[in-house]
């Protein structure tokens, strides 16, 4: 990805945020609302309230948000990952949708990847020190180093890490497929439902308070809304 | 295997298990050594060399396991991350490997005879060397016994491995399997060493106290897992418990590791200890062989049920009220 597309895609952002202020207003377009509809909603429907999720990393842990109400399990997000991450067929993606049933009432969707955990087991269970976590706390692991052992897979509270013929492999926020750290990758781009949010997840909560934090020792910068 | 853990497959359980039973081995092979001397020369040198190899094929197996093998035998880069409990796990497997060898070379006839042709003032080390290095092997074997556990309890995901009770567990049963293995070897050489009836009945007692310790533990671990879960781990632990002593590999759990591994090795242990006779010997070879059966499926059955929790239900149902 050209860095001129990025630019272009945080300009786009801009001017979507001055429409959410629009939105805000009621005066709304349709396309705003497909962005930023769920933030509406969150400030629609006070009462449902979860556990409020405090930052629990370093500034400028990147995370995502996910609002499952607003998920159709299109497979954007995932399809996304396998195209740009040039995910073989054969291979299953690094993001999924979790399908959970509830009784009387249409199944909630989750998409989920790498949570980029504040304190991720993953690399501290790595006997080569193949993972780290870097740059705006993206957890990625070095193909070079790593041996293979599977250890990670059994420490991830999530089941995350995946293995091909070379090395384990996971989502790293598309750093290898271009994206700078903090930028959007390609899955919450692909989103065109609002359900799949990326960001400094300081920011995430302040947009939208009420998120639920997903509960591990591994402190996930994951949350729900 | 439906509903099972299968990303670590036969050859980690295996691992864990052969690396237990070689430690064991090992510090039970010192106690016969250091209360029979030379009269169980070979019994003692033979099962210290028996748990060389348990330990070298386990380190062979968990290599096999890995994607890049050849990248996993460069320790040096591999195994450098020292807050992996794997790392601290394959640097102590090491270290014991290389200091059972050389309790072996001290304690065997040929092979210090042929120390001593190169070094003249081997041969009047030697007692004090077998002893200096027979108790750091001790404490190493003690350190791989427990670190087998470690290695799953440190894993987080894994609710079933995630308690402090799994490191006692292994460490109960690696002993047990050790003396298992000692005993076996002990039977092979009944005609030639005779072990003297002291020695003999600590480890019967051993056996005793090992398996009556193991059933406890066992019990402790599973009954603090099954039941009513309100948290997304607690719900996996209960799920993995229930696999176990209900589920598809309670045949396995109640069959082979509690009748055949724990059950079948205690009522050898009073027979022989009861009996006193040469049938005392057939006796702990039936036991010690039910014990290692016991403690290989062991591995095997908590591999397998390791299932991992999904703690993203847990943050959805908060979601929802």
């Amino acid at each position: 990805m050209s860095k001129t597309t990025l630019l272009n895609r945080r300009e786009a952002v801009k001017m979507a945020a001055a429409g959410a202020l629009l939105a805000a207003s009621g005066s709304c377009i349709v396309v705003v609302q497909q962005a930023f509809g769920d933030d509406v909603q969150a400030e629609e429907e006070p009462e449902k309230k979860g556990d409020v999720g405090a930052p629990v990393a370093v500034n400028g842990q990147v995370g995502f948000l996910v609002k499952p109400k607003n998920c159709l399990n299109c497979q954007a997000c995932v399809e996304a990952c396998r195209k740009f991450n040039k995910i073989p067929d054969e291979e299953p993606t690094w993001r999924r949708v979790t399908k959970y049933e509830r009784d009387g009432e249409a199944p909630l969707f989750v998409s989920t990847s790498c949570m980029h955990c504040a304190d991720p087991a993953c690399a501290t269970v790595c006997p080569a020190g193949a993972i780290t976590k870097g740059e705006a706390g993206i957890v990625s692991v070095n193909p070079d180093r790593c041996i293979g052992c599977k250890y990670c897979y059994q420490a991830c509270p999530f089941s995350v890490p995946q293995y091909n013929s070379q090395s384990m492999v996971k989502c790293d926020c598309c750093l290898g497929n271009g994206v700078k750290p903090g930028e959007t990758p390609h899955c919450a781009e692909a989103c065109n439902f609002g359900a799949l949010h990326f960001g400094i997840v300081a920011d995430l909560l302040e947009k939208c308070p009420d998120a639920v934090v997903v509960d591990a020792s591994t402190a996930p910068s994951l949350y729900l809304a | 295997m439906e509903g099972l853990q299968v990303v670590w497959g036969w050859q980690p359980a295996l691992y864990l298990f052969l690396g237990g039973m070689g430690a064991g081995a090992f510090v039970a092979a010192m106690i016969v050594y250091f209360r029979e001397g030379e009269k169980c020369r070979g019994t003692a040198v033979v099962s210290v060399l028996a748990a060389v190899v348990c330990l070298v094929v386990g380190l062979l197996l968990l290599l096999s396991e890995l994607i890049t093998p050849l990248r996993g035998m460069m320790m040096w880069q591999s195994f450098s991350n020292f807050t992996s409990w794997m790392t601290f796990g394959a640097w102590i497997v090491f270290a014991a490997v290389v200091v059972f060898v050389l309790v072996a070379v001290c304690m065997g006839k040929r092979s210090s005879a042929l120390v001593s042709k190169v070094w003249k003032g081997f041969e009047g080390l030697v007692p004090k060397l077998a002893r200096i290095l027979g108790v750091v092997g001790v404490a190493l074997g003690l350190c791989v016994a427990a670190y087998t556990g470690i290695l799953l309890m440190s894993a987080p995901g894994v609710p079933l491995w995630n308690t402090p009770l799994l490191p006692c567990l292994f460490t109960v049963s690696a002993l047990d399997t050790g003396v298992a293995l000692v005993e076996v070897v002990a039977f092979v050489f009944r005609k030639k060493e005779d072990m003297g009836e002291g020695t003999a009945k600590i480890l019967e007692i051993a056996v005793v106290a090992l398996v009556v310790l193991e059933l406890a533990v066992l019990a402790l671990l599973l009954t603090s897992m099954l039941g009513e879960a309100d948290t997304a781990v607690a719900a996996a632990a209960a799920q993995s418990a229930s696999i176990l002593v209900e589920g598809q590999l309670a045949p396995f759990f109640w069959g082979l590791v509690v009748a055949v591994g724990l059950a079948l090795p205690l009522v050898a242990a009073v027979l022989a200890f009861v009996l006193k006779s040469k049938k005392a010997g057939i006796t702990s070879l039936v036991g010690a062989i039910g014990a290692m059966v016991g403690g290989c499926t062991l591995r095997f059955i908590i591999i397998l049920a390791g299932l991992h929790a999904d703690p993203v239900m847990g943050a959805v149902a908060v979601l929802l009220g």
